[in-house]
């Protein structure tokens, strides 16, 4: 019908260029093209905060300062552009947080616990003791 | 000819991924089975059921990454998570149990308080008998009881008028209060002298203070451990009756003998 080019006619080189190019694109979706990771980075940010926060946390302190670690990779990561290094520090800081508060709290409610018990014991003793001259 | 080695290197990445089956089988193993041990757990799938649920999303998030060959990071990280889950369903399971223990341990020291307290009543009670029992007996005796314990009053008639030494027949009566305070060796014990309004303060207090130090003295003569007694003179400060006749100012010169209930606070150094 006319001397334009059909698809057919395109040429091996040009078929090579397209392919090159759609094979680049793949290759980028799958390493550094996510979104920011700010909700995550966010959820970790607070997750920090709340452990730094608890009461007691010297009985989780590896934990809290590998969450303190990683948040900070997490947040140069983010700074530079590295969105996928970004996300997963901020992963491991949300999780290391979360696991130090824990900690903290499993400790706390066992020590008091533990109090609790020696204060009963001691009252037993004192119930039973019949010993004279013991007023104070 | 770089575009051919470029191309041929992609090519031959695409492969290498294609062939290689699941991201760290090993890891994703290793992870899994911590795992199924958690669920064999009694403690963790009774104490920590929403933890170990949220270990479990981890656990298929990581195998989910695996089986579709994500890179070596992202399943490291999914892996990491997954095993603090499982750590986190550890501590969230002692913390519940630690907290079922507490609760048992304050029952049990409710339980033990309200067995003291009630001890307590019936040994007051059975004291405040003994007193009145004491106070029928003896001319110059009085026995009631107040918020700080028992008391037993010692009417003046027992002392010299104007001194503090006790008359000869009061020796009777001291020493069937050092048996009674012998029968309960863990109580406090207050001594308070009294006066009436008559006279300076000064004379009143000194008086008030001898006296109950002559009957410290004559408690402890007795057998009655002087550690356990702590004498005080309140001069004519709190008088019982009114100073007005002869009847009433009798009634406010007299030494109290207090025998401390525990519960009431009453520590022998902390008195007025």
């Amino acid at each position: 019908m006319s001397d334009r080019p059909t698809h057919s006619g395109i040429t091996v080189p040009l078929l090579w260029r397209r392919l090159a190019a759609a094979s680049c694109a793949v290759a980028a979706i799958g390493c550094s093209s996510i979104p920011a990771p700010t909700e995550q980075l966010t959820r970790a940010e607070a997750a920090v905060q709340r452990a730094e926060q608890t009461r007691d946390v010297e009985s989780a302190a590896l934990s809290l300062r590998r969450a303190q670690d990683a948040l900070s990779s997490a947040q140069t990561a983010m700074h530079e552009g590295d969105y996928i290094q970004a996300q997963m520090q901020a992963e491991r800081a949300q999780v290391d947080a979360e696991l130090a508060l824990s900690q903290a709290d499993s400790t706390r409610a066992k020590r008091s616990a533990d109090d609790l018990a020696n204060t009963i014991d001691v009252m037993r003793q004192e119930i039973r003791r019949v010993a004279p001259g013991g007023a104070r | 000819m770089t575009t051919h080695t470029y191309t041929v290197a992609v090519a031959l990445i695409v492969i290498a991924g294609c062939a290689s089956g699941p991201t760290l089988p090993a890891r994703v193993n290793q992870v899994r089975s911590q795992y199924q041990m958690a669920l064999g757990d009694a403690k963790l799938t009774q104490h920590a059921s929403v933890p170990l649920y949220e270990a479990r999303q981890a656990v298929e998030q990581m195998e989910r990454a695996s089986a579709e060959q994500e890179d070596e990071g992202r399943v490291e990280t999914l892996a990491y998570v997954a095993e603090r889950r499982l750590q986190i369903a550890q501590n969230r399971a002692d913390q519940n149990l630690a907290a079922s223990r507490m609760t048992e341990l304050n029952q049990a020291r409710d339980t033990l308080q309200l067995e003291a307290r009630t001890r307590e009543v019936e040994e007051a009670r059975a004291q405040l008998a003994h007193a009145q029992r004491l106070s029928k007996q003896s001319r110059g005796l009085g026995a009631r009881s107040d918020a700080r314990g028992v008391v037993l009053t010692l009417d003046s008639v027992l002392f010299s008028t104007g001194k503090a030494d006790l008359k000869p027949g009061a020796e009777r009566v001291i020493e069937r209060i050092a048996s009674l305070l012998n029968a309960y060796p863990d109580r406090g014990i207050l001594v308070e002298g009294h006066t009436d309004s008559v006279g300076s303060d000064d004379v009143n207090l000194a008086l008030s203070r001898a006296r109950a130090d002559a009957v410290a003295r004559a408690l402890a003569r007795d057998g009655v451990s002087a550690d356990r007694i702590r004498a005080r003179g309140f001069g004519k400060t709190q008088p019982i009756a009114g100073n007005d006749t002869a009847s009433g100012r009798q009634q406010n010169r007299r030494v109290e003998i207090v025998i401390a209930q525990p519960s009431a606070g009453v520590e022998p150094d902390t008195q007025p």
